[in-house]
């Protein structure tokens, strides 16, 4: 439950990395572009605005790698445990039965390299538990195993 | 207590399908003939103000035509003719929307079969909504200020499904609201095996007006949870926010006095300020004008009424009472008054038709007993008790000192207290906890600070225990997780592999 506990828990695909950078990365180098043939276009004020840019593109594509390194899920014996993040770090505990429903989703990018999302949706309004990058068959295992549970245990709000 | 003395006309029934008695076709019951009309007066007004707008000068041009410019005394012929035109048109276009108004009329409808209550209407594009018994939070009587003047009242049936498969019965006259009102909830409590007392023969009243002093009169004092909100009460909190406007004008007028350049600024920012504060005021008169709540004969059921122009009379299920919060907006301190609101489950986010509130506006001894009243009173000596280290106002210098979280395990419930502008103290029965988060920001990380968010259902109370010590907070979580639920009531899955056994062998997390 702790950060030695983190180290146990179940890590999501690599492939997530890959999939952040094509839509992150690719994002703000477009931004940087954009900026930079406003700059020369206009004027050479909005150099700032296209360095600013390049240093955000920098920043985020480095972040990457490390926050897919510390997104870790867990099944315990009663709840499901979420754990995202190391700077701003976050530990959700989510007991199987408040589970109301479990959703899968995929995009164009994931579909690509192969991952899923999965949102876990309790009668809370604050949610914070999603896992990205699950390989397909591993979110629709997860998703069934989950739904299995929160059938079975399912308690009253 | 027959349904079909509760409404008007109803349809014949069909006997020509007795063999469908189990799948009969509902008998739907009409509702008040003027209600298409009260539905849309709004458009209405708004069309006949459009057209007035645009043919006002029309007419004065005709009337300048004929030489008469001026409306002398006695009348013209043409101006006559012109006067006459206008309310003859006026009363044409009344009884064309009326009649127009039967098609809609004719195609509104509700009805009440073995399972649930159903709700038709609209005439091109047709809507159909159920309610199920067993999934009925509320049912409430809303009277809006023009059904009001004519006597009519609204049931609005809240489900479990949220805010937006409530269902509303639009117009019945004020008797047949009382009493399909108290039918839907002696259907709804016999659907979920509660036992159900009609309300006491007094509260049903005849007037217009709820007349909230016959029903106070009327109440087994023992029933009452927050006596009528007096009416001064209402008046000055409305009024509150409105004590900064003087520091804001002489703020204003020393700057037009200290620089030229800004000459007459105060009357442009101060009057808009001021008609920005009056929706706002009048919002918290009118909602807590003449409130009160009280039990019902059971303690299952807390009845609310409050209302000036719009008046609501809701019932809310105590089951479905999740965290209670009693709050101290910053203007309060002036007074020794309180808020109390509450997170109802199923309800969302506070809305003008659901109410979350418990007391608008009260001195805090009557808040902290309404709330004990709920079984929610403020726990402060609980065993596990945890406040913020010294250390913690380097990341929260001024709510440090005032946050603080305290949980008994004996008792099951948790409250915490936040915030320094706008203090909060709330509690919750940690069975209704859903999720459980423990956060930290890089400065607590520093700082070996931590929070415990608690994930409630949506609602105006949201509890956070801020800023403890790392290794309190994971006490907390812990001590959290292991809180006794409520019972099961999932049904176990059939006798095949279970998919469970096809976890992913991972060695479990080391126990700290």
């Amino acid at each position: 439950m702790d950060n030695i506990g983190i180290e146990g828990m179940n890590r999501v695909s690599p492939q997530l990395i890959k999939a952040k950078l094509c839509s992150i990365t690719v994002f703000w180098v477009a931004v940087t572009v954009a900026l930079t043939i406003a700059a020369a276009l206009w004027t050479p004020w909005i150099y700032l605005a296209a360095g600013a840019s390049l240093v955000a593109t920098i920043w985020f594509t480095w972040l990457i790698p490390f926050q897919v390194k510390w997104m870790r899920w867990y099944e315990g014996e009663d709840e499901l445990y979420v754990s995202t993040g190391r700077i701003f770090h976050t530990f959700t505990v989510v007991p199987y039965g408040r589970i109301q429903y479990v959703d899968v989703e995929t995009g164009p990018i994931n579909r690509h390299f192969g991952i899923r999302t999965l949102t876990v949706n309790t009668a809370s309004s604050t949610t914070s538990c999603v896992i990205k990058g699950l390989p397909n068959a591993e979110a629709d295992a997860l998703r069934d195993r989950l739904a299995a549970q929160a059938r079975e245990r399912m308690i009253g709000l | 207590m027959s349904s079909n003395d509760a409404a008007g006309v109803s349809p014949a029934g069909d006997p020509a399908t007795p063999a469908s008695a189990a799948t009969a076709t509902p008998e739907w019951h009409r509702v008040h003939r003027a209600s298409p009309l009260l539905r849309f007066w709004l458009g209405l007004v708004a069309v006949l103000v459009a057209l007035t707008v645009n043919l006002q000068e029309q007419a004065l041009n005709w009337l300048a035509e004929g030489g008469y410019s001026d409306l002398s005394w006695p009348p013209s012929t043409r101006t006559l003719l012109l006067i006459g035109a206008v309310v003859g048109g006026l009363i044409l276009l009344f009884l064309l929307v009326w009649g127009f108004s039967y098609l809609w009329w004719r195609v509104m409808g509700y009805a009440i079969t073995e399972e649930e209550v159903k709700m038709k209407s609209g005439l091109i594009s047709s809507t159909q909504r159920s309610a199920r018994f067993d999934r009925i939070e509320a049912v409430d009587i809303v009277e809006k200020l023009v059904p009001r003047l004519l006597g009519l009242a609204a049931v609005r049936i809240e489900t479990a499904g949220g805010s937006e498969s409530a269902i509303s019965i639009e117009f019945l006259t004020k008797e047949q609201a009382e009493s399909l009102r108290a039918h839907l909830l002696a259907l709804t409590s016999q659907h979920k095996g509660q036992p159900y007392t009609a309300q006491p023969a007094g509260v049903q009243n005849k007037h217009l007006d709820p007349a909230a002093e016959a029903i106070a009169a009327q109440i087994d004092p023992d029933l009452v949870v927050v006596p009528q909100v007096p009416i001064h009460r209402s008046l000055i909190v409305g009024l509150l926010p409105a004590v900064g406007l003087p520091l804001l004008f002489i703020l204003l007028q020393a700057i037009e006095w200290r620089f030229e350049a800004a000459e007459h600024i105060t009357s442009p920012i101060l009057i808009p300020v001021l008609l920005g504060l009056i929706p706002a005021a009048w919002k918290i008169i009118d909602y807590s004008w003449h409130f009160q709540a009280y039990f019902d004969p059971n303690r299952r059921v807390l009845n609310v009424t409050h209302g000036a122009a719009n008046v609501r009379r809701q019932a809310i299920h105590l089951n479905r009472v999740h965290a209670v919060t009693m709050i101290l907006p910053l203007t309060w301190r002036l007074t020794p008054w309180r808020k109390v609101q509450m997170s109802v489950a199923g309800y969302g986010k506070p809305r003008k038709e659901a109410t979350t509130v418990l007391l608008p506006v009260g001195p805090k001894d009557l808040a902290l007993h309404a709330m004990s009243e709920l079984g929610a009173a403020p726990i402060t000596d609980g065993p596990y008790t945890m406040r913020p280290p010294r250390r913690a106002r380097w990341c929260s210098p001024l709510s440090a000192g005032t946050e603080w979280v305290s949980y008994d395990p004996a008792q099951q419930k948790i409250s915490t207290s936040e915030g320094f502008f706008t203090r909060r103290i709330s509690t919750i029965q940690t069975s209704h906890i859903q999720e459980l988060t423990y956060q930290q920001g890089p400065i607590q990380r520093l700082l070996k600070l931590a929070d415990v968010r608690l994930d409630l259902v949506a609602g105006p109370v949201q509890m956070k225990a801020r800023d403890m010590d790392e290794e309190q907070a994971r006490q907390l979580l812990t001590l959290l997780r292991a809180r006794e639920l409520p019972e099961r009531i999932g049904e176990p899955t059939p006798h095949r592999e279970s998919p469970v056994d096809a976890r992913p062998h991972t060695p479990p997390p080391p126990q700290n």
